[in-house]
């Protein structure tokens, strides 16, 4: 290992989650070959919960859902760490999911809606999502609206895996409440 | 300014000053931190967990440099496995991790690291803990999400951040993992049930649970400047008062923790004994360290997924003056989860269980007022989990089949956490009994410490898979402190076919109107039926539990014919077969040999010897040479009795070898209970006869590094000789008779109890906890 690669690695990241890192830094970061730094492009995204975000993001999502599961991507990727990790491709799925949230949460649920609404359906339910991917995406619906989410929801609160039936449950009591006259 | 959170955590100074006080008066703390001292010096690569702070407390440069690297170590580990065990664990590591971090940052602000090095290092410490484990903690739902998995890693991400937020090149990244994990420090502990138990099981609740309470109290208490220990916190209330008053009644006379759940008997840790006797300075918790403790094992116990357990032991012992012994055990009871009646001595011992469970039981188990007897600290029931590629319970429909990771379907046998694997009532066969989701949960429906009953309602979890189910109740009496009644009543409204059920260690045998069990170690429990059915069947169960026995025998009693209502009143009465005539704690000649030492060279060389016994590792006991192969002899007197036995240490591996007159005696060493319990030897026949024989016994120690199953060894408790007591009283006759339960001993003793039946009726006490010898 290289420490210094790592200090500039960790350098990076940290930098993404400075409160006056340009927004265009951390949408330019979603393209890194990295993965590692896409989470946490994503992540420091969340905090910011710009609508302007919301395209990059889905175009991040689009990228991820052309590989297979334990894709070549990270593969190919310089890792600073020396870390072989199988199974990353989740991390970002799941730091989108939490984006997007965000995001919704922030204001623009309706773009989020537009725009990823369909995707987090999907990917609440699909069994062939890590965990994780389908916990966060069950709790990202919760900041939108609809009887297809509302669908989607219903189903992921019977998942088998706790969290993600927990989430679902959470978004379906909010939905209600925010409904609730 | 306030203190950073690591100086905070460990107050060196004071830590300095109590230490070296305990050394000077030789207390067990003293001995406990010199043993540590010691073994970090000759063996610092056995030990990196431990080199840290002894580094900082000794302010030794070589030590600094050991722990230096094994910080590296720690860390490289986790940087490099990136395996799907890993991934799929992530609590198991990311907790270490922190801690890795907080001796890190304690090393770094000693000035033991140079700004680049800190540097670095700071920014591996945080990439990791944000990359693997805080994506996990972002995965559960918050405030819903309270257990070990979660406390271990909100914990984690608020230690890593706080503690590297001002270290070079700490900075945006530590201050997003705090942010995100300090909000849910107090759910971690206001979300656990309100009794305080995880409804994880002891294992769980005692060396993880109750290993990460203190920090998440302390982490509080630095980010508030307000008390937290005592405060019940959100969503449910629950205090670290409550949670680790909990794991404190988790420990049973003898110093094992409950088998409570899916791994069975085990030693507890220490910690959260201390530092609830640093934060309530309760005399019971100081008892238990000083004397129940095992301290063999200091230097082997994994808490927290780390070995630096004795560290925070002593950081929080408190400092006592002599104690007043003997400290009085306690009875105690919480209301969703169970309760125990004990002696004030200790002796006679039974917990009976009701804690919540589900549909999936793998780590709580189904156990339905399921009952833990013990007698002179030692078990008589069995529970647990299975011996490794053993499952000699698999009962009919005890499946669960779900979807683990992406697309992969696990169908699961439950069959050891089902109703059927405990002691409890079945109905019609059905063994895999498991509540359905939803169902009306157990509750405490009566006890009094001071009259010694305790009483718990299942119905509801019965009425969820039987709807007839009208009322479930067991009552348990410990009479004048000696034995106990047991009254089982169910009432259905339609007719079904009962069976008592009961796992015992191996010794079961059917006796006129009950059974008798003899454990290994002599301990006799007489059950005679009252009331209800007697006749016993008994089978020998190969691999369950795994511990102490690998084995036990399952014992039922069917009540023969179909019926809606079913009765048992049962009669306990524990006694032993054999006394201990001579403690063989002091007149040991002991020294240091070579690995093949025999019995004759052991006794060669008695001229320089320490007077230490084989029951404790000798660096705990005196300044002696930190090597692990000892030699131990002495003579000892042959009892009149006929049948006699030599008592072994608990924890003797399997490496140890024992003389008697210079012939090898083989030891009968139980498959995983050596640890648990003592050894019995019988005595060779050449000894009677005799006055007295030479003793010689070889023991390797446990010096660190990786565990060797079976062969490490952990010796705890000293010696002793052993008799047949064919003195102590047996049930002579015993029966229920217009109220009262009439019991003859076989020494003529009688007593009279008056006992009133369990009514059909499910009324609650109104306030079935009454005033009493119930703990604090």
């Amino acid at each position: 290992m290289n420490p210094t690669s790592t200090l500039d690695f960790f350098l990076r990241v940290d930098g993404l989650f400075a409160p006056d890192a340009p927004l265009e830094a951390l949408h330019v970061a979603l393209h890194d070959e990295r993965w590692e730094l896409q989470q946490a492009a994503l992540h420091a995204l969340s905090l910011r919960a710009k609508s302007t975000s919301i395209a990059p993001i889905v175009d991040l999502i689009a990228r991820h859902e052309c590989t297979d599961r334990y894709g070549n991507q990270e593969t190919a990727s310089p890792n600073p760490l020396g870390l072989t990790i199988q199974k990353c491709r989740y991390r970002v799925k799941q730091a989108a999911c939490h984006a997007l949230a965000a995001i919704a949460a922030g204001g623009a649920a309706e773009a989020v809606q537009r725009h990823a609404g369909a995707w987090l359906c999907r990917t609440a339910i699909n069994q062939e999502e890590d965990y994780p991917v389908r916990a966060a995406a069950s709790g990202a619906l919760g900041h939108l609206t609809g009887e297809a989410v509302r669908t989607a929801l219903d189903q992921a609160k019977l998942d088998t895996e706790w969290c993600t039936a927990a989430w679902a449950r959470k978004s379906l009591a909010r939905m209600d409440a925010v409904a609730a006259p | 300014m306030a203190l950073p959170l690591s100086q905070y955590l460990v107050n060196l100074p004071a830590l300095r000053t109590k230490l070296a006080r305990a050394e000077e008066r030789g207390s067990r703390m003293g001995r406990v931190w010199k043993y540590l001292k010691r073994v970090s010096r000759a063996h610092p690569q056995a030990h990196p967990w431990l080199l840290p702070l002894v580094a900082l407390v000794e302010e030794d440069a070589d030590l600094t440099a050991h722990a230096k690297r094994a910080i590296q170590q720690g860390l490289a580990t986790y940087e490099t496995v990136g395996a799907a065990w890993y991934l799929n664990n992530i609590w198991c590591f990311s907790f270490p991790l922190a801690r890795w971090a907080l001796w890190f940052d304690l090393l770094r602000r000693n000035g033991a690291y140079d700004e680049a090095e800190a540097h670095a290092l700071a920014g591996r410490f945080l990439l990791q803990q944000y990359r693997d484990g805080h994506s996990v903690l972002l995965c559960k739902p918050y405030p819903e999400c309270v257990d070990n998995q979660a406390a271990a890693l909100v914990l984690s991400s608020y230690l890593v951040g706080t503690l590297l937020a001002d270290a070079p090149g700490g900075g945006h990244l530590a201050r997003f993992l705090r942010a995100e994990s300090a909000p849910r420090l107090g759910a971690m502990i206001g979300g656990m049930p309100p009794g305080g138990y995880s409804g994880e099981g002891s294992t769980y609740q005692t060396q993880i649970v109750s290993f990460a309470v203190p920090l998440i109290v302390e982490a509080l208490e630095h980010l508030t400047g307000e008390d937290h220990f005592a405060r019940p916190l959100p969503p449910q209330g629950t205090s670290a008062f409550d949670i680790l008053r909990m794991t404190k009644r988790l420990w049973m006379p003898g110093g094992t923790v409950l088998p409570w759940d899916d791994y069975g008997y085990q030693f507890s840790i220490r910690w959260p004994l201390a530092y609830f006797a640093h934060r309530t300075g309760d005399p019971a918790c100081l008892d238990l360290l000083e004397h129940t403790a095992n301290w063999s094992r200091v230097i082997l116990d994994n808490a927290g997924w780390g070995l630096d357990e004795p560290l925070w032991t002593l950081i929080h012992w408190p400092e006592s003056d002599e104690l007043r012994r003997p400290v009085r055990h306690a009875s105690w009871v919480s209301w969703d989860d169970g309760g125990c009646l004990v002696s004030p001595d200790g002796s006679r011992y039974a917990m009976q269980m009701w804690d919540p469970t589900s549909a999936l039981p793998i780590r709580g188990h189904v156990n339905p007022n399921s009952l833990i007897f013990a007698v002179d600290g030692i078990p008589v029931s069995a529970d647990g989990s299975f011996a490794p590629g053993k499952q000699p319970l698999k009962f009919p429909g005890a499946t669960h089949t779900r979807i683990f990771g992406p697309g992969e379907h696990q169908t699961l046998d439950v069959s050891k956490g089902c109703g059927g694997g405990h002691n409890a009532i079945l109905l019609d066969g059905n063994e895999a009994l498991r509540p359905r989701d939803g169902y009306e949960r157990s509750y405490l429906a009566d006890f009094n410490a001071e009259r010694a009953v305790l009483t718990g309602d299942v119905t509801g979890l019965y009425r969820s898979v039987y709807p007839d189910a009208l009322c479930v109740r067991r009552s348990t009496r410990l009479i004048e402190n000696r034995f106990w009644l047991v009254e089982d009543y169910a009432a259905f409204e339609e007719a079904h076919e009962f069976t008592s059920r009961w796992f015992f260690r191996p010794g079961a045998q059917p006796a006129p109107d009950g059974v008798d069990v003899t454990t290994p170690e002599g301990v006799v429990l007489q059950m005679r039926n009252l009331l209800g059915s007697a006749h016993a069947a008994v089978r020998r169960l190969d691999g369950y539990p795994k511990a102490p026995d690998e084995c036990s025998d399952l014992v039922d009693f069917a009540l023969g014919r179909a019926a809606s209502e079913a009765r048992w009143l049962w009669l306990v009465w524990p006694s032993r077969d054999r006394a201990v005539s001579l403690e063989l704690d002091t007149g040991w000649r002991a020294r240091p040999v070579p690995a093949d030492a025999d019995g004759t060279a052991l006794a060669a060389h008695a001229d320089r010897s320490y007077p230490l016994q084989p029951g404790l590792p000798p660096l705990l006991q005196a300044d002696v040479p930190a090597t692990a192969v000892w030699g131990f002899d002495r003579r000892i007197p042959v009892p009149a009795s006929q049948r006699w036995w030599l008592r072994l240490p608990r924890g003797i591996g399997q490496a140890t070898k024992l003389w008697i007159d210079g012939r090898e005696v083989p030891i009968a060493f139980a498959p995983s209970g050596a640890d648990l319990l003592p050894t019995f030897v019988p005595a060779p026949l050449e000894s009677q006869g005799r006055s007295e024989v030479h003793v010689a016994l070889r023991i390797e120690y446990f010096m660190g590094g990786a565990r060797k199953d079976g062969l490490t060894c952990v010796a705890d408790g000293a010696p002793a000789v052993c008799v047949e007591d064919r003195a102590a009283p047996r049930i002579a006759s015993a029966r229920y008779e217009d109220g009262y339960v009439l019991l003859t001993t076989t020494d003529g003793a009688k007593f009279k109890a008056a006992h009133k039946l369990l009514p059909r009726t499910r009324e609650r006490a109104r306030n079935p906890v009454h005033a009493g010898a119930i703990d604090a």
